[in-house]
C-alpha cells in the first residue's frame, strides 16, 4: 500500500502535472478508503454463501455473518489507514474544524456498507452470478469516483460526483482527515441512503431469510 | 423442560441449475418473453420430508433409522429450525446444539485446545463457560498431549471424541447427532452413553441418527424408522428394528 501510493501517487502527479503536497495526501485516503469500500461490498455479498457451511450445520443469526465480514474489513482499514499517518506527517493535512466530523463520516459510512453487505448476501445466495456483475460494477464505479483524480478536473462535469453513492461515502472520510469541509448535500444523501436502503434490507431479510439456507 | 414437535411437516428442496441461479438470465427471461421463462419456472423439487407427525419429551433418546436418502438428516436439521418447513410447524422448547459436521467453525491448523473456544463460541458458550468447562472436555478426549496439535493431525475418531466432549458441556437440552457419531471405538461409546444418559437425567432430549445398530440400540431408548421422506414407525427401539428388518428383507434383492 506504502509503495503503490508513493509510485503510483508520483506518477499521476507528474502524468497530471498535479501538485504533490495536495495530491498525494488525497490519492493516499482515497486508495485507502476506496479498497475498504469495495472489499467489504464485494466480500460482504458472499457472507453467507462463504459461511454455508455453518448456516447448514448451526442455527446461527444471519446477521452474524455479514458482522463478521464487516469488522475484518474495518480492522484491515485501519492497519491500512497508517500509511496515510506517514503520509501527513510529510504532507501536514491544514488541522481545524472539518476534522471533527470523522466520526459522523465513518459512522455513516459504516452504516451504509452494512446494509449493502446484507442485502447483497440474501441476493446473491440466490443468484450466484451476483458477485461477478459486481466486481465488474466497482471496477466501473472506481473510475467515476475521484480516488486517482479530482473534482475539479471534470470541470463542467462534476455532477458525475454528485450522482455518484461511493464518491459521497468516500468524501464523508477523506475531507475531514485532510482537514477539508464536507459538503451538506453528501450528510444529506448519506442519511437518506442509509435509511432507504436498510428499509429495502429489512424487508427483503423479513421476507426471504427462511429460505436462505435452501439456497445454499 | 425440553419438547420437540413436529405438526404436519412438509420440506421440499428446489434444485437450482446454473440457468436458474443466474439473475442475468432472469433478467434476460424477462425480455425474450414467454417462451424461455417456462424454462426458468420449471424447477425440480425434492420432497425431503412428508407429512410428519411426531413428539418428543424429556429424557428421550430417539434413534433415526432409514436407508441413505431417507431423510434422517432433513429430519435433524428441522429440529434444528435450520430448514424452516413448506407447510406444517416445529416447534421446539430448549437450548439445541447439533453435532452434523465435526469441524464447524474449527481451523484445521489451530491445536485441539485452541478449537474448543472455537466452537465453544460457535455453539453459543461464553469464553467464562468454556474455561470451566475445559477440564471436562479435556478428560472425556483422553486425548492428552495431542490436544496441543492442530486437528488437521487428528483421526476421524478422535475428532469425533473432541467435538463430542465439547458439544456435550454445553449442556444443551436438545442434542441433536448425525451419522458422525459412527467414528467412535467401542470404548468411546461406553463413555458416550454413560454422559448421554446422565444429560438425559437432567430433563434433555438426544436425537441420533446412524446406521449402526450398535450405536443406535447402546445410546438410545426410542426410534424413528424414515422410508423416502415419510414416517413409518416410532416407539420402542425393540419393534422399530424389527420394522426396519422387515423393510430390508421386503427389498427386492439387487441384480
Amino acid at each position: 500500500m506504502g509503495i503503490s501510493v508513493t509510485f503510483i501517487g508520483g506518477l499521476w502527479s507528474i502524468l497530471f502535472n498535479a501538485d504533490l503536497a495536495a495530491f498525494i495526501p488525497h490519492f493516499c485516503l482515497g486508495m485507502t478508503i476506496w479498497l475498504f469500500m469495495n472489499n467489504a461490498i464485494s466480500e460482504g455479498a458472499m457472507s453467507f454463501t462463504s459461511a454455508s457451511h455453518i448456516i447448514r450445520n448451526v442455527k446461527y443469526p444471519y446477521s452474524a455473518f455479514v458482522l463478521w465480514t464487516l469488522w475484518r474489513n474495518v480492522i484491515v482499514f485501519g492497519h491500512l489507514l497508517l500509511v496515510y499517518v506517514v503520509v501527513a506527517i510529510l504532507f501536514p493535512p491544514e488541522f481545524g474544524i472539518p476534522m471533527l466530523y470523522l466520526p459522523l463520516g465513518i459512522v455513516l459510512v459504516i452504516l451504509n456498507l452494512s446494509w449493502m453487505m446484507f442485502f447483497l448476501s440474501v441476493c446473491s445466495t440466490r443468484f450466484r452470478d451476483i458477485p461477478q456483475i459486481l466486481t465488474n460494477l466497482l471496477n466501473i464505479l472506481f473510475f467515476l469516483t475521484p480516488v486517482i483524480w479530482v473534482k475539479g478536473q471534470l470541470r463542467d462535469f462534476g455532477y458525475i460526483v454528485d450522482f455518484n453513492p461511493m464518491a459521497h461515502m468516500l468524501d464523508a472520510i477523506r475531507n475531514p482527515l485532510m482537514g477539508l469541509e464536507v459538503q451538506p448535500l453528501t450528510w444529506l444523501i448519506l442519511s437518506a441512503m442509509a435509511l432507504v436502503g436498510w428499509s429495502i434490507t429489512f424487508l427483503i431479510f423479513a421476507r426471504f431469510r427462511h429460505r436462505i439456507a435452501y439456497w445454499l | 423442560m425440553a419438547t420437540v414437535k413436529f405438526d404436519n411437516v412438509d420440506i421440499e428442496f428446489p434444485i437450482y441449475d446454473v440457468h436458474t441461479r443466474s439473475i442475468r438470465r432472469h433478467l434476460l427471461n424477462l425480455r425474450v418473453g414467454a417462451a424461455i421463462t417456462t424454462d426458468a419456472q420449471d424447477r425440480v423439487i425434492v420432497n425431503a420430508l412428508k407429512n410428519i407427525n411426531f413428539t418428543l419429551n424429556d429424557g428421550d433418546r430417539v434413534g433415526l433409522l432409514g436407508h441413505n436418502g431417507s431423510g434422517k438428516s432433513t429430519l435433524l436439521r428441522a429440529m434444528a429450525n435450520i430448514y424452516e418447513p413448506v407447510r406444517g410447524k416445529v416447534k421446539t422448547v430448549g437450548r439445541i446444539s447439533t453435532m452434523f459436521d465435526l469441524t464447524i467453525g474449527m481451523d484445521p491448523d489451530a491445536s485441539g485446545l485452541e478449537n474448543i473456544y472455537l466452537q465453544g463460541m460457535i455453539i453459543g458458550m461464553t469464553n467464562a463457560q468454556i474455561d470451566a468447562a475445559m477440564d471436562d472436555i479435556t478428560d472425556f478426549t483422553e486425548l492428552g498431549n495431542f490436544m496441543l496439535l492442530p486437528i488437521r493431525t487428528y483421526s476421524s475418531g478422535m475428532l469425533m471424541r473432541l467435538a463430542f466432549a465439547i458439544i456435550t458441556s454445553s449442556m444443551p437440552e436438545i442434542l441433536l447427532i448425525d451419522e458422525v457419531i459412527g467414528a467412535g471405538d467401542r470404548r468411546f461409546f461406553s463413555k458416550a452413553e454413560e454422559r448421554l444418559k446422565s444429560m438425559s437425567s437432567h430433563a434433555s432430549i438426544v436425537c441420533v441418527a446412524s446406521h449402526s445398530e450398535r450405536v443406535i440400540k447402546s445410546l438410545c431408548n426410542k426410534a424413528i424408522l424414515m422410508k423416502q421422506g415419510e414416517l413409518v414407525t416410532f416407539g420402542e427401539v425393540e419393534p422399530v428394528f424389527e420394522a426396519y428388518h422387515k423393510l430390508i428383507a421386503a427389498e427386492p434383492p439387487k441384480k
